[in-house]
C-alpha cells in the first residue's frame, strides 16, 4: 500500500480510538460530578488500554511518514498537506478531511479534559475548604473555679475531636 | 446576690433569642426561591454569667448563667465558590457569545440549501460548460448571464449581512460597555451602604448577597477578580486594574477608533489607556468583530475579486458573437477611480499616496518546469504592517513553477501563479495590518532576470526598478500593458460583485469564442466564429484551477474550507459552553449546597425555636408563680 494511504486508513483507526477516548472523558465528567471513585477508575483503566493501543499506531503512523519521506524525498519536516498534495484531488481531500476531524475531536478531547480537570479539583478545594471550617470550629474555653484552678473545654468537636 | 426577678429576665432573653431565630427562619422560607439569596442563621451564645472576678464579688459559686442572647445574625457563604464562579463565568459569557455568533454566520452562509453561494457557483460552471457546447445559442448565453447574476446578488447578499452583523455586534459592544458601568456603579453604592452598616456594628447580609449577585452578573461580561482582602474594601479588578475599590469608582469607555472602522475601542474613561481583555461577553464580541468577521468578509471579499478578475482575464481574451473582444464579464471598480494609473488617496488627505496593483501578468509565456538558467533573488513585502523586506532566492535549477512555490511559502501577501495562457502572474491577497490595504502589492524587486527578462514583470532590474505601492505612479515600473494589469478594486469587492452593464445588456458580448492568430501578430486578433465555444470552456475550467489567493486552492475548495472553519468554529465554540455549563453546574450546586435553602431544614428549625420560644414562655409564668408564691407568703406573715 503506498505510504499516503496507510497514513490515511491509521488516521481513520485513530478517530475511532480517539472517538472512544472522547466518550470515556465525557463519562468521567459525569463520575465526578457524582463523586462515583469507583466509576471514574474504571474510566480511567479503559482509556488507558485505547491510549496505549493509539500509542502503537503513532508508531506506526511515524513509520508511514518516514516511508514517505524517503520516497519522495522530503525533508524533514512533512506536513498532511504535503503528503495530500501527492495524491490525487478525491484522495488527497479525504485525507485531508480525516487529519481535521482528527485535529477537531483532539480538541474537543482537550477541552473535555480541561473540564473534568477543573471538576475533579473543584470537589476535592470544596471539600478541603469544608473540612478546614470544620476544624476551625473546634475551640477551646477556658476559664477559672472559684479555686483558681483552670479548667479548659473542647467547644464544636464538629467533626474531629482535637485533644489540646 | 441573684435577683428575685432574675429568672424573669432570663426567660425573657430566651423568648427575645428563639423570636429573633424564628424571623430569621421566616426570612430563610421567603427566600426560598431567590437565587441570589444566602441562608442566613442566628448564632444564640450564653449571655455574660455572674460574677466578674472581683474581691466584692458574692460568696457564691459561680459562675451563674443569664440567659441567652443573639450574637450576631451571620450569612452562610463561601467564598472559595464566589470566586470559583466568578472566574468560570467569564470564559462562559465569552464563548456562549462566540456560539451565538458563528451560529448566526453559518445562517448567513446557509449551507447546505439548493439557494447557497455553493449551488450558485456550481450552476454557474455547469452555465459556461453548456455554453461551450452550444455557443451558437442564445439561450446558453441568457443562462450564464442569469446564473453570473444569481452568484453576483449572493455574494453581496452574504457581504452585506456579514457587515451587518459586525456593525451589530459592535453596538453591542457600546451597550456591554454601558452595561459594566452600570453595574460597577451600583457596585460601588452597596460598598458604601455595606461599610456604614458594619461601622455601626450589623451584619449587612442582604447587601452584601445584591453586591455578590452583581459581581457574578459582572464577571458575566468581564474578565475580573475580586479582592476580599481588606475587610472594609471590596475591590473589583479587571485585568488586575482597580475597577471598583470601595468606594472609588472607575468608569470604562466604548471610544470609536478610526484605525478600526470606527469600530468602539474599550478604554479607562480616566486615562484613555486600552484595556486588555481575556474573557466574558465583551472579549467574545470584540474578537468575533475583529477577528471572526473580519476574517469571513475578508474572504468574501477575496472570492469575489479573484473570480471577477479570473473570469475577466479569460474573457477578454475571447470574443463575443459578433466578435467582439477585450470585455469584462464581471464589473471591475477599480479603487483609484478615474485614475488609470492606479494612483489612490489611502490616508484620506485628498492627494494621491499609493500606487493600488492587485494583479499584474508578465508579458513572457514560460515554460512552466523548464530550468531557468538564471540566479537572483526577489524582494518582497511584509503586508503585516511592519514593512518587513523578504527575500526569495532563485538558482538556475529552479523552473518557474518551483520559484512561485518559493514566492507562495514565503506567505508576504502576494501570490504567484501561471494564467491560462501561460504567463506568469502576481497578485495580491487580503492585507493583515488593515483591511484599506486589502488587495495591493506591496513591493517587487529583483536582482536577477527572472521577473524582467524572463517573465517580463518589471521593466528594470535591482532597486531602480522596484515597484514600491507607497509612490505614486509607480505602475510604470511594470512592463506590460495596461490590460494586464488589474488596478486594486474598490474597498470591499464583494459589496459590488456584479455582471457587466454590458453583458447585461447584451449577452452576444459574452466571449464564448477562441481567437485566432491572423498575420503572426503574437496575439489572438480575430474570432474563431460563432460555433467556437473554447473560451467558454477555459472558464469552466477554472473550476479545477487553484487559483484562489493565498491557498492552492479552487474556488470550490476554497468555499468550502470557509464553511468548514466556521463549522469547526462552531462545534468548538457549542463543545466549550457545554463544558463550561457542566462546571457551573457543579459550582452552583457546591454554593447550593452551602447557602441555599433546605425547607426541610428550616421547617425543623422554626419547630426547635417555637418550643424554646415555648419553653422559655413557661420559665416565665414558673417563675411568676414563684414570686407569687413569695407574696402571698408575706401576705399571710
Amino acid at each position: 500500500m503506498k505510504p499516503a494511504l496507510h497514513i490515511e486508513k491509521i488516521l481513520r483507526q485513530e478517530l475511532d480510538l480517539y472517538g472512544s477516548v472522547c466518550a470515556l472523558e465525557e463519562e468521567k465528567g459525569g463520575a465526578i460530578i457524582a463523586r462515583d471513585g469507583k466509576l471514574l477508575e474504571a474510566l480511567s483503566v479503559k482509556q488507558e488500554k485505547l491510549l496505549n493501543r493509539i500509542s502503537a499506531l503513532e508508531d506506526t503512523r511515524a513509520e508511514a511518514v518516514d516511508e514517505f519521506r524517503r520516497e519522495h524525498r522530503a525533508g524533514a519536516g512533512v506536513s498532511l498537506r504535503d503528503i495530500a498534495a501527492s495524491l490525487d484531488g478525491e484522495r488527497a481531500a479525504s485525507l485531508t478531511r480525516a487529519g481535521a476531524e482528527l485535529k477537531t475531536l483532539l480538541w474537543k478531547i482537550q477541552a473535555l479534559t480541561e473540564t473534568n480537570g477543573k471538576l475533579a479539583k473543584d470537589s476535592m478545594d470544596f471539600y478541603n475548604v469544608l473540612l478546614a471550617e470544620a476544624k476551625s470550629k473546634v475551640s477551646l474555653r477556658t476559664g477559672y473555679t472559684r479555686k483558681a484552678v483552670e479548667n479548659s473545654t473542647i467547644e464544636n468537636p464538629l467533626i474531629f475531636n482535637r485533644v489540646v | 446576690m441573684n435577683s428575685s426577678f432574675m429568672g424573669i429576665e432570663i426567660g425573657k432573653r430566651g423568648l427575645m433569642s428563639h423570636q429573633q431565630a424564628l424571623h430569621t427562619t421566616g426570612h430563610n422560607i421567603s427566600n426560598a426561591e431567590n437565587r441570589e439569596y444566602s441562608r442566613q442563621r442566628v448564632v444564640i451564645s450564653a449571655a455574660d454569667p455572674l460574677y466578674v472576678p472581683a474581691l466584692n464579688r458574692a460568696e457564691t459559686p459561680g459562675n451563674i448563667g443569664q440567659g441567652s442572647e443573639v450574637s450576631i445574625v451571620e450569612r452562610v457563604r463561601n467564598a472559595f465558590i464566589d470566586d470559583r464562579i466568578v472566574a468560570e463565568m467569564d470564559v462562559s459569557g465569552y464563548w456562549e457569545t462566540k456560539d451565538t455568533l458563528i451560529r448566526q454566520i453559518e445562517q448567513i452562509y446557509n449551507e447546505p440549501s439548493a439557494d447557497s453561494l455553493r449551488s450558485r457557483l456550481d450552476e454557474l460552471w455547469r452555465g459556461w460548460e453548456e455554453l461551450s457546447r452550444y455557443p451558437e445559442q442564445r439561450a446558453t448565453r441568457e443562462v450564464v448571464k442569469e446564473k453570473a447574476i444569481n452568484l453576483a446578488s449572493e455574494v453581496r447578499n452574504i457581504f452585506r449581512q456579514l457587515y451587518d452583523l459586525r456593525e451589530n455586534v459592535n453596538n453591542q459592544v457600546g451597550a456591554r460597555v454601558n452595561e459594566i458601568n452600570s453595574i460597577g456603579r451600583n457596585i460601588r453604592d452597596l460598598n458604601v451602604r455595606i461599610l456604614k452598616a458594619e461601622a455601626l456594628g450589623d451584619q449587612p447580609n442582604d447587601l452584601r448577597d445584591r453586591r455578590d449577585a452583581l459581581i457574578e452578573q459582572l464577571s458575566n461580561l468581564v474578565n475580573i477578580a475580586v479582592g476580599r482582602s481588606d475587610r472594609d474594601e471590596t475591590i473589583v479588578y479587571i485585568s488586575g486594574e482597580n475597577f471598583i475599590q470601595g468606594e472609588i469608582f472607575r468608569p470604562l469607555e466604548a471610544r470609536p477608533d478610526g484605525e478600526n472602522h470606527g469600530f468602539y475601542r474599550v478604554v479607562w474613561q480616566e486615562t484613555g489607556t486600552d484595556i486588555t481583555l481575556e474573557g466574558g461577553i465583551l472579549k467574545g464580541l470584540i474578537e468575533t468583530r475583529d477577528v471572526t468577521l473580519r476574517e469571513n468578509i475578508n474572504d468574501i471579499n477575496a472570492f469575489a475579486v479573484n473570480l471577477t478578475d479570473l473570469t475577466n482575464e479569460v474573457h477578454r481574451d475571447g470574443f463575443g458573437r459578433r466578435g467582439e473582444t477585450n470585455f469584462n464579464f464581471f464589473r471591475h471598480i477599480p479603487i483609484s477611480g478615474d485614475n488609470v494609473d492606479g494612483n489612490h488617496d489611502l490616508n484620506n488627505d485628498g492627494i494621491a499616496d499609493v500606487t493600488a496593483i492587485f494583479k499584474v501578468a508578465g508579458n513572457n509565456r514560460v515554460d512552466a518546469s523548464a530550468p531557468i538558467g538564471i540566479t537572483g533573488t526577489i524582494t518582497l513585502m511584509t503586508n503585516d504592517g511592519r514593512d518587513m523586506l523578504t527575500q526569495v532566492s532563485y538558482n538556475a535549477n529552479d523552473s518557474v513553477l518551483s520559484v512561485i512555490r518559493k514566492i507562495n511559502d514565503a506567505r508576504t501577501g502576494v501570490v504567484a501563479y501561471l494564467d491560462h495562457n501561460g504567463h506568469f502572474g502576481i497578485k495580491a491577497t487580503t492585507a493583515r495590518d488593515h483591511d484599506r490595504r486589502n488587495f495591493m502589492i506591496r513591493y517587487l524587486e529583483d536582482s536577477g532576470q527572472f521577473l524582467v527578462g524572463l517573465t517580463g514583470v518589471l521593466r528594470e532590474g535591482g532597486a531602480n526598478g522596484s515597484f514600491d505601492y507607497r509612490r505614486v505612479n509607480d505602475i510604470m515600473k511594470f512592463l506590460p500593458e495596461r490590460e494586464h494589469i488589474t488596478i486594486t478594486p474598490q474597498y470591499n469587492p464583494a459589496s459590488v460583485m456584479a455582471v457587466d452593464d454590458s453583458i447585461i445588456a447584451d449577452v452576444d458580448r459574452i466571449a464564448a469564442a477562441q481567437g485566432r492568430d491572423i498575420g503572426g501578430t503574437g496575439d489572438f486578433n480575430t474570432t474563431n466564429g460563432v460555433g467556437d465555444g473554447t473560451n467558454a470552456l477555459r472558464i469552466a475550467r477554472l473550476r479545477q484551477k487553484n487559483a484562489m489567493v493565498d491557498s492552492n486552492s479552487t474556488f470550490n475548495e476554497f468555499y468550502n474550507g470557509l464553511i468548514a472553519r466556521i463549522g469547526t468554529q462552531g462545534q468548538q465554540a457549542q463543545d466549550r459552553v457545554r463544558n463550561q455549563q457542566t462546571l457551573l453546574t457543579n459550582l452552583k450546586n457546591m454554593r447550593e449546597s452551602v447557602s441555599g435553602i433546605n425547607l426541610d431544614e428550616e421547617m425543623s428549625n422554626m419547630v426547635m425555636f417555637q418550643h424554646g420560644y415555648n419553653a422559655s414562655a413557661r420559665v416565665i409564668s414558673m417563675f411568676d408563680k414563684m414570686l407569687e408564691t413569695i407574696i402571698r407568703l408575706g401576705v399571710g406573715a
